[in-house]
């Protein structure tokens, strides 16, 4: 991955991909000219590298232990994440990676221990304007559309020009045409995408991401890839839960977890990823 | 991360005012959170059919009123004379303390386990991770809950009063606002104790405790001259018979507990609320079909009583006996909660019991849901196998079968309580020898009847939720299915009542001065042709249901034929 170029809690826009025609909008059978059609402008020129100085840390993670009842899910787990920094999250089933980062996200509560975001509480108020959390299990709104669910959240984090971002996301994504539909209808990989779309719609400055290729196509997978490249251009800092290969050679950093213990934390460079997990 | 109470302080105040933070203004996703709601709710209003509403609307009003008659019958309407005047005055307080003490309780356990709000699942994975302030964003369905409760209390309420007015004198009225107004401070008291627990993340055994202690004071309060502070807000209830201005105190606690509640909304635990949004959900499709079984089951996922890792007794043995072992494996992992509800079942099951037997023949259907509800916890080895079927599919064993070797376990595990309960109510009336006899009989009888309701219950799943009749329903005509329906939800009960109704022979044999063992053992009798075929029907239901299913083929086949027989070009052709 590219190095960062300073940290920004800017919407890292898609590449403008998205050439859908001009649909209706937000809600069903809303005014047509709502739903912008054109792809976004190019994304201006990423800001000159900053002075080579260390990053500060973003993500502090000290001795995090989650139990339930006798059965640790998490043993005490310490980890720093520098601003803009993209790590890979490893480990078999039941390892702990989901508890880790839905305990950094503030869905769950830690038996142990503390995890903070930019100097905030995890879970605190300006802890959730700045972490971005991507679950393995996308969850909406029966009665909302895609649309209509990328405009509550984008609205509730407070971006202002939603609709192309929305328009970007969903062409780059390949489901603009679904955009009307309600996604709790949908097959696993579209609801994967539409997950996708809310998670990238709202500005951060850490992306927490458990499993996100998982039923998608390989268009999703690389649409997904850039997505993750864009945002880590603009200085965000990524932990991303996955096994795929493609992503785990694109960074340089890894942390394996095996029954809730951290077994490793290091470069990927000459890592056996089948060892890690197995 | 930390207790938002143990936050760092810019923590806090940036989750209160949203001050100092690098997101937007909380104001803004507060106004288009605004937006959304009203959105969705003129969209659900469209949706509604208002001759569903209405038809809804009549049949709960038809309902209500056929309960509130058959109250008035209970209670009876002659006025009640000066003695028994006189004891309703002085032990009334403290029975409607005893009730403030359980709404109380409730609330506590509810609200130390993340309610009593539950918003839906995509809510709190959008807008309660979103940086808007959680308490404005709580405010409007706690106040909606609020209301619907006050609601519906007060209308209980006011039966209740009018029925009261039937026997104790006094203005109607006085008597309707009266009920009305108490049962709406006890609706309030339980929310706003929900509301508390929930807010100060009150851990689930300490709110047990506190619930525990406050029953226990108000028991007392009943049984000694013990002053419970629940019995205060009792007095109020007999306000139109005697009324003291300082009683009133109990209704300025309650609403300013409630307004504490609504002050600490948004600071719960969101693991709890998320868990809470997914079961309750689920509980209330579940309560929709009175399917009592997943209730049940449910609940105890919100309580998260999970089975222990290391079993209480390891079962030797091994080879023979496979589905004995599995089922002790299973109830060897019951949790301490369990385990004390299932004794605190028993000891229900045995009050009741013993009640019926000193002459309260109705507490007879009291002994048998509550041995019912004990057996839905006996009969865990059998409910894993029925609820896992797709693992029963493949084994090369009939369904029946494997089913029916399930229960000997639970078995064993319901005439442990049996013992249990027989020797708690031999330590209440005194063991003699004939009295030990009719305890054991009684107490067996019982635990082992609650059991076949539960199995019944278990094996016959819950209630379908699909609108396409079943091959069964096509088979009978709509009256027949309805009744079928019914019995279907009443039978599992009926069954574990059954097993109680020795304690009722008992009581009658007592009453008429005859010898109540063979009384109990005729009972006993009864109850276990049933109980033995409830295990004869988990045995040959399957078998049962495919001859059944084989029968309307075969009839419809025939019926098809013989029409196409007496059809003209059929009689030509002949």
């Amino acid at each position: 991955m590219n190095p960062p170029k300073g940290r920004s809690n800017r919407h890292p826009t898609p590449p403008g991909r998205a050439s859908a025609p001009s649909r209706s909008s937000a809600a069903r059978g809303a005014r047509p000219a709502d739903r912008p059609s054109k792809p976004a402008p190019a994304r201006p020129e990423a800001p000159p590298p900053p002075a080579p100085t260390l990053p500060p840390t973003y993500l502090t993670v000290d001795s995090l232990t989650k139990e339930y009842g006798d059965l640790v899910a998490l043993s005490p787990l310490t980890l720093r994440v520098d601003q803009g920094e993209a790590i890979v999250l490893l480990g078999h089933t039941g390892s702990g990676k989901t508890t880790l980062l839905r305990m950094i996200a503030g869905l769950l509560e830690p038996s142990g221990g503390t995890s903070t975001v930019d100097g905030h509480a995890a879970g605190s108020l300006p802890s959730r304007a700045t972490v971005s959390y991507l679950s393995d299990t996308p969850t909406f709104y029966d009665d909302l559309s895609v649309w209509e669910h990328l405009e509550v959240v984008a609205r509730l984090h407070g971006v202002a020009d939603w609709q192309q971002q929305a328009a970007d996301l969903l062409g780059h994504l390949g489901i603009y045409e679904r955009a009307d539909d309600l996604p709790s209808r949908f097959s696993r990989g579209l609801r994967q995408k539409a997950a996708i779309a809310l998670a990238f719609i709202r500005p951060f400055g850490l992306l927490l991401v458990d499993e996100p290729f998982v039923g998608l196509d390989a268009v999703g997978k690389q649409a997904l890839l850039e997505l993750f490249d864009l945002a880590h251009a603009d200085g965000a800092a990524l932990v991303v839960a996955t096994h795929e290969l493609a992503f785990v050679d694109r960074v340089e950093r890894c942390v394996a977890l095996r029954d809730g213990r951290l077994i490793h934390d290091g470069p990927t460079a000459g890592m056996d990823v089948l060892e890690l997990v197995s | 991360m930390p207790d938002p109470v143990d936050a760092p302080v810019d923590d806090r105040m940036s989750e209160s005012d949203g001050t100092d933070l690098a997101g937007p203004a909380p104001s803004v996703g507060i106004a288009a959170l605004a937006e959304l709601r009203r959105s969705r709710q003129t969209r659900r209003r469209a949706q509604v059919n208002r001759s569903d509403a209405l038809y809804q609307a009549y049949v709960t009003a038809f309902i209500s009123s056929v309960i509130v008659l058959y109250l008035s019958t209970v209670v009876g309407d002659q006025p009640i004379s000066a003695s028994g005047l006189e004891r309703v005055v002085r032990d009334g307080p403290g029975v409607i303390g005893l009730f403030l003490a359980v709404a109380l309780a409730i609330g506590l356990r509810s609200g130390a386990r993340g309610g009593p709000v539950a918003v839906e699942p995509a809510e709190v994975r959008f807008v309660l991770l979103a940086p808007v302030a959680r308490r404005r964003v709580l405010l409007g369905p706690a106040l909606k809950q609020l209301r619907f409760a006050v609601f519906a209390a007060a209308v209980a309420g006011a039966a209740a009063g009018l029925l009261a007015h039937r026997r104790l004198g006094q203005t109607a009225m006085g008597w309707i606002a009266t009920g009305a107004g108490v049962a709406v401070l006890l609706a309030a008291a339980l929310l706003a104790a929900a509301l508390i627990a929930n807010g100060l993340r009150l851990r689930q055994w300490l709110a047990t405790v506190v619930a525990g202690a406050l029953l226990a004071w108000a028991v007392a309060d009943l049984a000694s001259d013990v002053t419970a502070p629940t019995s205060v807000a009792g007095r109020l209830a007999f306000a139109p018979i005697e009324f003291e201005a300082l009683d009133l105190l109990a209704v300025g606690v309650v609403v300013a507990m409630l307004g504490i509640g609504l002050l600490l909304l948004g600071r719960g635990s969101l693991e709890a609320a998320e868990r809470r949004t997914v079961l309750v959900g689920q509980l209330r499709f579940a309560a929709t079909l009175q399917d009592l079984r997943t209730v049940i089951l449910l609940r105890r996922q919100l309580a998260q009583e999970l089975p222990r890792q290391r079993p209480w007794l390891r079962i030797p043995g091994r080879g023979r006996f496979v589905l004995w072992r599995r089922g002790w494996h299973g109830l060897a992992r019951f949790p301490l909660a369990r385990l004390g509800r299932v004794v605190l079942l028993t000891a229900g099951t045995t009050a009741a019991v013993l009640g019926t037997v000193h002459g309260t023949k109705p507490l007879v259907v009291v002994a048998g849901f509550v041995a019912y509800v004990l057996g839905l916890d006996l009969v865990e080895p059998l409910a894993q196998e029925v609820d896992h079927d797709e693992r029963a599919e493949r084994l090369p064993v009939e369904t029946g079968l494997l089913l029916v070797r399930h229960l000997p376990a639970s078995a064993v595990a319901a005439v442990l309580c049996g013992a249990l309960g027989a020797a708690g109510g031999l330590a209440v009336e005194g063991a003699e020898g004939r009295t030990i006899a009719v305890a054991v009989v009684l107490a067996l009888s019982s635990s082992l009847g609650g059991l076949a309701g539960a199995v019944v219950s278990t094996v016959q799943g819950a209630p379908s939720a699909s609108t396409t009749p079943s091959t069964t329903d096509q088979a009978l005509p709509p009256e027949v299915a309805g009744m079928r329906i019914v019995v279907r939800a009443v039978w599992p009960v009926a069954v574990a009542v059954i097993g109680s109704f020795p304690s009722y022979l008992v009581a009658d044999a007592l009453a008429k001065g005859r010898n109540p063992l063979p009384a109990a053992l005729q009972g006993a009798m009864l109850a276990s042709l049933f109980i033995a075929g409830t295990a004869a029907w988990v045995r040959f239901r399957e078998p049962a249901r495919a001859w059944f299913r084989q029968a309307v083929e075969d009839s419809k086949a025939n019926a098809k034929q013989r029409q196409v027989e007496t059809t003209p070009t059929a009689r030509r052709t002949r």
